[in-house]
């Protein structure tokens, strides 16, 4: 016993000299820097969030520090419960139905965006537009390879004898595709419509996958024909693979778009470089990276021209997109519950 | 010592496997005590991700959901430097094969804490993991390719 109490007293006060010695207690505050909560597809390796961190940094002499976001939801929570100690100077992955669900959650500091009306693509999805700036956008679409036989061209097409089994989903409870999906279907259907359309769904779908990479694994393993993604998940497989057998299909009833926005909670430490971060995400040159890493439509419009994006033919959107938060919480348990009353027909 | 440490190959080899094992885990706490450190110590984060999940979840003891709000958040700051150290320990002790049994004691209770405050998804992770602690514990896991070898040759006891 003698020599485990020993042994934890040696760690303790290793960690504390270590604690007390560390880097950033000795040296004065060189530069500036905020602290970036995003989520991981935006901060990878193969993300904008490094080489967005490079241009700014080199533009402010400032530092940014990204921070994986889990999940919005726990991360407002706790930022919610930290009060005015909360750590973090910009939020960014948020779409329009996080805004919605959870923006109430803690105080947001008001912003204005630097790009002229004209050159700026406008949304009205955009539920708090005085406190979140949008920086890409796509709209979300059925999408299949080049050989599949049968081509859906609206929502009741997907259930089709073709596509039984083929179309692999996103679960809406965890995605937020798999949201925009259950949204469209609720807001260009009547609700007993919807209801009995979600019915005949689950019986026809591959699987309800928790996150888009998992769903778009499956597609891109041949284990669905079909998946649900957005319009610009083909220039993916065009600009990176060379191959152009992956296709978006286009929907009569128009599609639903969704729009990444960044925000400045109010208990910011650098304030104002925060704000100019969340400005800077939409300059032309940010635009460009974002668009060419995240693979998402750029919100200052010329920031796609004489690329590849340009040639993205721009669906019909359906109209009246905005929702409130008792409806998705409604549309939610309603798809559970039918998700838990029906038997698994496969 | 040295020698000690090779020479249980011979005289325990058949703990081989477990000792494995049991590096296997002490190189994830010690990866996970890296990760809280720089994180919790050096990010000078608030509040745990966990202790948010916890905090929503429905099945916890009444008692314990008071721990958390009323103790442990607003004292966040000397808990998470606790949590990084016990990890820390864990990792160090399994890794080097030191001290391994009363270790496992305190990495079972340990996990016990994270499965009564972790979501529904992690409680099988937390359970097999308090079984493997269990099992080092037991086996003396720290008498193959560990320290404890030497020890137990000299002093035995249920220490090592």
């Amino acid at each position: 016993m003698r020599h485990f109490i020993g042994f934890s007293i040696l760690i303790f006060a290793v960690l504390f000299v270590t604690y007390f010695n560390r880097e950033d207690l000795n040296t004065t505050k060189e530069a500036l820097s905020i602290k970036v909560y995003a989520d991981s597809s935006f901060i990878g390796s193969w993300g904008p969030g490094p080489h967005l961190k490079e241009l700014f940094e080199k533009q402010t002499n400032a530092k940014i520090v990204f921070i994986d976001m889990k999940e919005s939801n726990s991360l407002l929570q706790k930022m919610a419960i930290d009060g005015k100690s909360a750590v973090g100077d910009v939020i960014i992955s948020l779409d329009q139905f996080d805004i919605v669900r959870l923006s109430e959650l803690i105080q947001w500091r008001p912003l204005v965006s630097k790009l002229d009306s004209d050159a700026s693509q406008s949304y009205e999805v955009n539920p708090r537009s005085d406190v979140f700036l949008p920086y890409d956008w796509a709209p979300i679409s059925i999408n299949g390879q080049k050989n599949n036989r049968f081509i859906p061209k609206s929502l009741d097409d997907l259930l089709n004898e073709e596509m039984k089994g083929q179309l692999a989903l996103l679960d809406p409870r965890t995605s937020s595709p798999g949201l925009q999906f259950l949204v469209w279907v609720m807001k260009t259907k009547s609700e007993p419509e919807a209801i009995e359309y979600l019915k005949k769904l689950n019986r026809q779908v591959h699987s309800y996958s928790p996150s888009w990479s998992v769903g778009y694994g499956l597609f891109k393993n041949n284990q669905a024909d079909y998946v649900l993604s957005y319009a610009t998940s083909p220039f993916y497989h065009l600009v990176e693979e060379k191959d152009d057998s992956y296709k978006s299909y286009e929907f009569s009833e128009g599609h639903p778009i969704q729009v990444e926005f960044a925000g400045v909670p109010d208990t910011c430490e650098n304030c104002d470089l925060a704000i100019q971060f969340v400005q800077f995400l939409q300059s032309p040159e940010a635009q460009k990276i974002i668009m060419t890493r995240n693979y998402m439509l750029p919100v200052y419009k010329s920031a796609q021209e004489t690329t590849v994006f340009d040639t993205l033919k721009i669906y019909k959107t359906y109209k009246n997109q905005k929702v409130t938060k008792d409806e998705l919480q409604r549309w939610l348990n309603l798809w559970s519950e039918i998700r838990q009353n029906e038997p698994d027909s496969r | 010592m040295f020698q000690s440490y090779f020479e249980s190959l011979k005289y325990v080899g058949h703990l081989l496997p477990v000792s494995f094992l049991r590096i296997f885990i002490g190189y994830f706490y010690l990866k996970q005590a890296f990760f809280d450190w720089k994180l919790h110590i050096i990010g000078n984060s608030v509040v745990s991700d966990i202790l948010v999940e916890a905090l929503n979840k429905a099945q916890m003891p009444y008692w314990y959901r008071l721990f958390l709000s009323e103790q442990l958040m607003p004292h966040w700051g000397i808990y998470s430097f606790i949590l990084v150290g016990v990890q820390f320990i864990i990792g160090l002790s399994y890794i080097i094969g030191y001290v391994v049994r009363p270790t496992s004691a305190l990495a079972f209770l340990f996990c016990f804490n994270y499965l009564l405050i972790s979501s529904q998804g992690s409680e099988f992770f937390f359970r097999l993991l308090m079984a493997c602690h269990l099992f080092m514990a037991w086996v003396g896991a720290g008498r193959c390719l560990g320290i404890d070898y030497y020890f137990y040759k000299r002093y035995r006891g249920v220490w090592w």
